[in-house]
């Protein structure tokens, strides 16, 4: 049973809506700029991909919108505006929707938004009823089975291989799925900081983030994500919804080797793109574009690209290759549905989303790069890789609808 | 998938026990609980496993691996350890298994010192193992490095709603049957911890957690996890302890609990017909 895209909803620094961010991945835009929304001067990384605000969605009165968390107000943009885009935004009484959404930070962010303004919810957990994806569904009156997860960066292909099963088994007509956080707050980027994680370039904000550069130093924070609808090919055919992209397939494995730092063996991250392209029964030979997790780090970009040299073999120098983190900054846990959207992007427009600030290619990492403007290419198949803290490794088939 | 008839059908010729998980849809998911464990643990037993979780053969766990996990995953690993020794399994076993981890209220006591700590010190305050050991998805990639488990794995919710949401996503991956087997944990306290007091200030409090060995098809059957249309039944809430309670006194089981804006899930024992 094939499982297509129907509908888009998206918040990042580059934009709030799929036209925006598209135009925006597709110009090479960068949406890093030095953090200002808390004092920054005392964290070694000072530069982030910020939203400055959601905007309020439909429906919903500005005054009230603004009390919800941070992390609620951008699911609830996401989830109704990828409703809306597939044409399912009224007369849906009927409609089983189940919601899967990969985030990470939703306690600690509310914790700290509440605690920074001298609540003290973090030790009231009886306040605490619901889970965010449990509160957008209510807000969006949809009813089906709701779960959040998370595998880090690699949550969003998790969300949407899973969102892939629950139509398969009958339990949902429609499933929104994707992944989103919003974790650019004073204790993770603290966090990631002392981590040693993050790009220090903090005087050149729109530079810092530059995977598979030889100048590379770590990796910038954003924050936002992606919803996509999810349905059955042949219901979106009968109802004449556009079709972004089918699910062709995904593959996940996970490293066992440390909570941070990639494994030196690139057999598992390999096993899931193999596990992938199997599953959407497409060889190597046939991907026409991969998105790399390639987050700017000096470790991780070398072992992707091992991996990416072990699967497509001699075709490695053929297939195009680019990291859109460059433009957006890693949105951790948002990661890869903001990339799945890139690779929707690719579909659409038959062009390929450059990596910036790619001056000085790294030469440990010959890829066929796409540096810092956008390239026309046919486009029919595309393969996203995000991998995680935690060890763990997918890749995501998108095939043309 | 199988319709609901057929899935009782299925149980009364082969399983000692079920367990049944009811969700909104026309689907029914059969699946295998093939081992499972449970664990109660007050805050200074958890202490103590956090220098040793376990013992499984052909495994070496350092006594410093956990250091600066949270106490979910403590708990995680122990009950999972348990889990794996009632199978008898050899490593090489479940290697290519899944992991997932369904923590409740995942990283507060964390967060919470986190929290005090930056006020007081700035930026520099903040752990470096702060995100690696208590986001979400550090009880399931702790478990993984710990047993070598190179199937996907992930954790679900970290919030009130972990338990429920556990199953679905259990099942959805079932229904791929893609993986040799799933580990399943849920960790939860019978009541949520003060953050920042020491354990012997908070002798009651107890983490419980319980592992389910989950598999599509399996020889030796204890349990059956099956997932199928809502029905219209009340039952009492699912709490952990209770699910603990009923695994560990299986043997004359018939309970049922609701599953919120889910379905319900129910465990009962049968007559062992087919072993």
């Amino acid at each position: 049973m094939d499982i297509g895209i129907t509908g888009v909803g998206a918040i990042s620094a580059l934009g709030s809506n799929y036209q925006t961010i598209a135009d925006n991945l597709l110009a090479g835009r960068s949406g890093i700029q030095k953090i200002s929304h808390f004092p920054v001067q005392d964290h070694p990384s000072q530069i982030g991909g910020v939203i400055d605000s959601v905007p309020c969605p439909v429906g919903w009165k500005p005054e009230e919108f603004a009390k919800l968390p941070r992390v609620d107000q951008a699911l609830l943009w996401c989830g109704q505006t990828a409703l809306a885009n597939a044409g399912l935004g009224e007369g849906r009484s009927q409609t089983r929707i189940g919601f899967i959404v990969g985030t990470a930070a939703e306690w600690n962010s509310i914790w700290e938004e509440n605690g920074l303004g001298e609540g003290n919810s973090i030790y009231q957990p009886q306040q605490h009823l619901d889970s965010v994806v449990h509160r957008t569904c209510k807000k969006l009156r949809i009813s089906g089975p709701a779960v959040s997860l998370s595998a880090a960066c690699a949550s969003g292909n998790y969300a949407l291989a899973l969102a892939r099963n629950w139509l398969r088994m009958g339990w949902v007509d429609v499933c929104l799925a994707g992944a989103c956080d919003m974790a650019l707050t004073p204790i993770s980027l603290a966090g990631f900081g002392n981590l040693r994680a993050l790009s220090r370039r903090n005087d050149e904000p729109q530079k810092a983030s530059r995977p598979f550069d030889r100048d590379r130093d770590g990796f910038v924070m954003g924050e936002g994500g992606a919803v996509f609808v999810l349905e059955r090919m042949d219901q979106a055919r009968r109802r004449s919804a556009h079709v972004y992209a089918r699910i062709g397939g995904y593959g996940a494995s996970s490293d066992a080797f440390h909570m941070v730092i990639p494994s030196g063996d690139p057999e598992p991250a390999i096993k899931a793109m193999r596990l992938a392209l199997a599953d959407a029964q497409i060889s190597p030979g046939q991907v026409d574009y991969v998105n790399a997790h390639a987050t700017g780090t000096p470790v991780g970009d070398v072992a992707e690209f091992r991996v990416l040299a072990s699967v497509f073999g001699e075709g490695i120098s053929k297939v195009p290759v680019s990291s859109t983190k460059s433009i957006t900054g890693h949105l951790l846990t948002g990661a890869a549905a903001m990339e799945a959207l890139a690779c929707l992007v690719a579909l659409q427009y038959q062009a390929l989303p450059p990596t910036i600030n790619l001056d000085n290619p790294d030469p440990e990492c010959p890829l066929r790069h796409v540096p810092n403007q956008a390239q026309p290419h046919h486009v029919r198949v595309t393969a996203s890789n995000s991998f995680g803290f935690g060890g763990s490794n997918t890749c995501l088939i998108l095939v043309v609808a | 998938l199988l319709r609901k008839a057929s899935f009782f059908a299925s149980l009364q010729r082969t399983s000692g026990l079920e367990i049944a998980l009811t969700s909104s849809g026309q689907g029914t998911l059969v699946g295998q609980v093939t081992y499972y464990a449970t664990l109660r643990a007050s805050l200074a037993e958890l202490a103590q496993l956090r220098r040793q979780p376990g013992i499984l053969p052909g495994e070496k766990i350092a006594p410093t691996f956990l250091k600066h996990a949270e106490e979910h995953t403590v708990a995680a690993l122990a009950v999972a350890l348990r889990a794996l020794a009632k199978g008898n399994y050899e490593p090489g076993q479940y290697r290519e298994w899944g992991v997932l981890a369904a923590p409740v209220m995942f990283g507060r006591d964390a967060e919470a010192l986190a929290m005090n700590r930056f006020a007081a010190e700035g930026a520099w305050g903040i752990s470096p193992h702060m995100i690696p050991h208590y986001s979400l998805h550090a009880v399931s990639g702790t478990i993984s490095q710990a047993l070598q488990i190179r199937g996907p794995n992930f954790g679900i919710s970290g919030g009130p709603s972990a338990l429920s949401e556990a199953f679905l996503v259990a099942a959805g991956l079932l229904s791929e049957n893609r993986l040799p087997g799933i580990l399943l944990v849920l960790t939860g306290y019978d009541r949520e911890k003060i953050p920042g007091e020491s354990p012997e200030a908070q002798p009651l409090i107890h983490c419980e957690a319980a592992a389910l060995v989950l598999t599509r098809e399996g020889g030796q059957r204890e349990l059956r996890l099956g997932v199928q249309p809502r029905t219209h039944f009340s039952f009492e809430p699912f709490t952990l302890a209770a699910f603990r309670e009923a695994l560990e006194n299986i043997q004359q089981l018939h309970a049922s609990w609701s599953l919120p804006g889910i379905g319900w899930l129910e465990l009962k024992a049968l007559e062992l017909t087919g072993r």
